[in-house]
């Protein structure tokens, strides 16, 4: 590093980054307050220091925790079962080639279609509750998981079955050793894709047909014109999002560190 | 919704494990085109037939309706004008959205590229927002912009911005030492650096978040309208859930699908058609 | 001889004085002590092997790096950063620009400057005779071979009128064939434009080839400039006698400056 360089002050470090992102929250709250303040209309937009209060209420008080919970464990549930469900159906399909071309399309119809428009025909079929949620969520998780892997396994380099040949590895020893864990770095950016969509899809299933958590107390807290609510639902919401997605880097720096070698950590 | 999509990962070929003769004999491309088009139809007869089948099975075509019923919908619909009119609106406000979303995603991630200070400052907000799905601001923005088109589209844009950001921030920040040396070299201003340099060199990196936007914007469109809009394909599920009618839910999510598939397959052509330059030495096409 | 201009009497066009540079105090510098000056008009080849510091000192001519200890300027004045008087052709051709055509890409230095557009067209079209790259002045960067690229970064090193071009092993990652070629065309094109150049490799042969004078290092860490080698042979080069004679003497003095002594046979006269 130049002496110049050096004079100037360093803003790449992780102190500096935390510094810069508290003095930017802190900028942003003290505008948000002002315009709260000047609009002077709760209503409308509560201070930050009310959205503060709601939140400690939503965390503290056991009714709204047992929401916090239920959406949390939904998105677990859902998401488990659909990615370890798209990861089968990919793996499955990507291996072979004609009905990995066959079933492709299928798949990326079904990948566009919101999973939530699939909330209506799982009333009708699973009734007005839980197994409906759960199957909005899965859907979510099943398609990119499941697309990402058939195109990891696609993707695999040709020399690499090519030595798993040469050395007499047997079709299932290929599929194990080979496929799959050339794969896992496609399986990850699905599942990524996919928990993201989860949340997307248990917020909106519980704004629709809820009776729990936290897509459930956003909506009543619009009913009820409880703002400062309705932002404390939003605010942790984007904290657990924020949570389940650093678990997953740090899944991918740690566990399947060894799948990456050779490839930038995005 | 939450993952950089980088050009490496989502643009990539999916089958590119075959190796390619060096001279295709057209007859052969034409042969391959014709099997695999007959593929496609083939699966897609079974497909209708088993639908069918088990749909008589169920026995009750009033909860799950088979593809008759549901061309039937179609057709009804269709004749009398919802389709058009339900797929219209929600296309508008899928292109609206999208476009001004992605639109000021470029700004957002060109300006926070482009600064320590402001994408230090920035980057709370912009990992919060990523992880705050689109419906739950549906409360907010129907208190500040009221129930009309303007909060549909808002909830559209939210749901592009972010994405097409992030990946503008990534392409902005990655640009190859050697192009921004060259510039250096060649004196060029500030300006000069962003609009000759940066922003074509982030264009792989803008389109595959976009693409991604797209997506989002098709998910996000129906949920909107679910939860109030006079007309669109989400209101169609929504009025079918009310009134029982699966047959007419069944077509809008058949509408969805497909005209999500299409859009997507455009975009990728356009951008095979119009990209393959600003993806430099790499001739890897989008699948 | 040659019949160049009296060398002793031009002044230096680029002074290198007490350059040393480490990537962190408490690592021991990569060079230290480099003395040199480059004259106007000449081709200078700096030659040593990789962790030298050959490329640091390129990139600091640039202005992309700062010494840590030391200056170096050009007519006189101390150089802080790039600028367009001194233009630079890179090792890879990540440096152009893949969504402009090779004409564009040669123009850009000159649209950049805010020169009007047809005498941009003027000038980019010479150098791109010159390079012998007009036929392909409006494909794609990525429609031409790896040579081309390479013409095409040169002719944008040339379109200017900058005082310096700056080579970092601009042949290196080019098959041994287009390397010939290519060197012979920029010392055919060097002997007509008469540009003062800077070229680093590791190649003595391809020092042999373009160079006026080649500047030896040694290896790092505590790299040095060993002895400056003039190259006195007529233009263009061939593999005379003579020619082989320079490549022996640069053999020994490339293994004098890895074993950090002098040159025992006394015949470089620099």
């Amino acid at each position: 590093m130049s002496a110049v360089a050096a004079a100037r002050v360093d803003l790449s470090g992780r102190g500096a980054r935390v510094g810069l992102g508290l003095l930017g929250v802190v900028v942003v709250a003290a505008a948000w307050q002002a315009v709260a303040a000047a609009t002077g209309n709760p209503l409308v937009l509560p201070a930050p220091t009310d959205v503060v209060t709601a939140l400690v209420q939503l965390v503290t008080d056991p009714q709204t925790r047992t929401d916090l919970l239920d959406t949390v464990r939904r998105v677990v549930a859902g998401f488990v079962a659909g990615s370890v469900g798209g990861l089968l159906l990919g793996a499955g399909i990507g291996s072979f080639r004609v009905v990995r071309e066959l079933l492709n399309p299928y798949l990326n119809f079904l990948r566009t279609v919101a999973p939530i428009a699939w909330i209506v025909p799982a009333t009708i079929w699973l009734g007005v509750g839980e197994p409906s949620i759960l199957f909005v969520v899965v859907y979510a998780a099943v398609f990119p998981v499941a697309i990402n892997t058939i195109s990891g396994i696609a993707a695999v380099d040709a020399d690499k079955l090519r030595m798993a040949r040469a050395v007499g590895l047997s079709p299932v020893g290929t599929f194990a050793r080979i496929l799959v864990p050339s794969a896992v770095p496609f399986v990850m950016v699905g599942a990524r894709l996919g928990l993201g969509l989860s949340f997307m899809a248990v917020v909106g299933a519980e704004m629709i047909i809820g009776q729990s958590g936290l897509g459930y107390v956003i909506y009543d807290a619009r009913t009820f014109s409880n703002t400062a609510l309705m932002f404390a639902g939003i605010l942790v919401l984007g904290v657990v999002g924020y949570l389940f997605d650093l678990l997953f880097v740090g899944l991918r720096s740690s566990l399947f560190r060894k799948y990456y070698a050779g490839r930038e950590a995005a | 919704m939450s993952t950089i999509a980088s050009p490496e990962e989502d643009l990539r070929t999916p089958v590119v494990a075959r190796p390619r003769p060096a001279v295709r004999v057209p007859s052969d491309a034409l042969a391959r085109a014709a099997r695999r088009t007959g593929l496609t139809l083939g699966s897609l007869v079974v497909l209708v037939a088993a639908w069918e089948w088990g749909s008589r099975a169920y026995d009750v075509p009033f909860l799950f309706p088979g593809p008759l019923a549901v061309a039937e919908s179609l057709a009804d619909n269709l004749a009398d004008g919802t389709l058009a009119a339900s797929t219209g609106a929600s296309l508008w406000r899928i292109v609206a959205g999208f476009v001004l979303g992605s639109v000021a995603g470029v700004v957002v991630g060109l300006v926070l590229g482009a600064s320590r200070v402001a994408s230090g400052m920035a980057a709370p907000f912009v990992t919060f927002f990523r992880f705050v799905p689109p419906l739950a601001w549906f409360g907010p923005v129907l208190v500040w912009f009221g129930a009309g088109e303007t909060s549909k589209v808002l909830l559209i844009v939210y749901t592009s911005l972010f994405v097409v950001a992030l990946n503008t921030i990534e392409g902005s920040t990655k640009l190859p030492q050697d192009l921004s040396r060259m510039a250096g070299v060649a004196g060029a201003s500030w300006w000069q650096r962003m609009f000759w340099v940066t922003l074509p060199a982030s264009v792989p990196y803008i389109v595959a978040g976009a693409r991604v936007a797209l997506g989002n914007a098709f998910m996000t469109v129906v949920s909107a309208e679910m939860l109030g809009a006079s007309a669109g394909l989400g209101v169609m599920v929504n009025n079918g859930m009310t009134s029982t009618n699966v047959p007419d839910v069944f077509t809008a999510i058949l509408v969805l699908g497909v005209a999500g598939l299409v859009c997507d397959r455009l975009f990728v052509l356009a951008v095979n058609t119009f990209g393959r330059r600003f993806r430099g030495q790499q001739t890897v096409d989008v699948a | 001889m040659t019949g160049q201009p009296d060398v002793q009497t031009v002044p230096p066009l680029l002074e290198v004085s007490g350059v040393s540079y480490s990537y962190k105090p408490s690592l021991p510098p990569v060079m230290e002590g480099i003395d040199l000056s480059i004259r106007s008009g000449e081709f200078f080849v700096l030659l040593g092997p990789s962790g030298c510091g050959k490329t640091t000192i390129l990139n600091q001519v640039a202005g992309f790096e700062k010494p840590t200890t030391g200056t170096i300027s050009l007519k006189g004045e101390k150089i802080t950063g790039p600028a367009p008087d001194r233009a630079v052709v890179f090792q890879g051709h990540e440096s152009l620009l893949g969504w402009l055509t090779v004409r564009q890409n040669v123009e850009f230095p000159l649209k950049v400057a805010g020169v009007g557009t047809g005498e941009r067209r003027a000038r980019a079209q010479k150098v791109l005779e010159l390079v012998e790259l007009a036929p392909q002045a409006d494909k794609f960067p990525h429609e031409l071979s790896g040579g081309m690229k390479q013409r095409v970064q040169i002719a944008r090193g040339l379109v200017t009128d900058s005082r310096m071009i700056l080579m970092d092993e601009p042949f290196g990652a080019l098959d041994a064939q287009t390397r010939g070629t290519l060197q012979a065309e920029l010392s055919d094109i060097w002997e007509r434009e008469r540009r003062t150049v800077l070229f680093i490799t590791h190649d003595i042969a391809e020092a042999v080839i373009l160079a006026d004078r080649v500047g030896v290092m040694s290896s790092g860490p505590r790299a040095y400039l060993h002895s400056i080698v003039p190259i006195d042979l007529p233009r263009p080069r061939r593999r005379t006698a003579e020619f082989n004679e320079y490549i022996d003497l640069l053999e020994a003095t490339v293994s004098a400056a890895k074993a950090r002594r002098p040159l025992e046979t006394g015949t470089v006269a620099a």
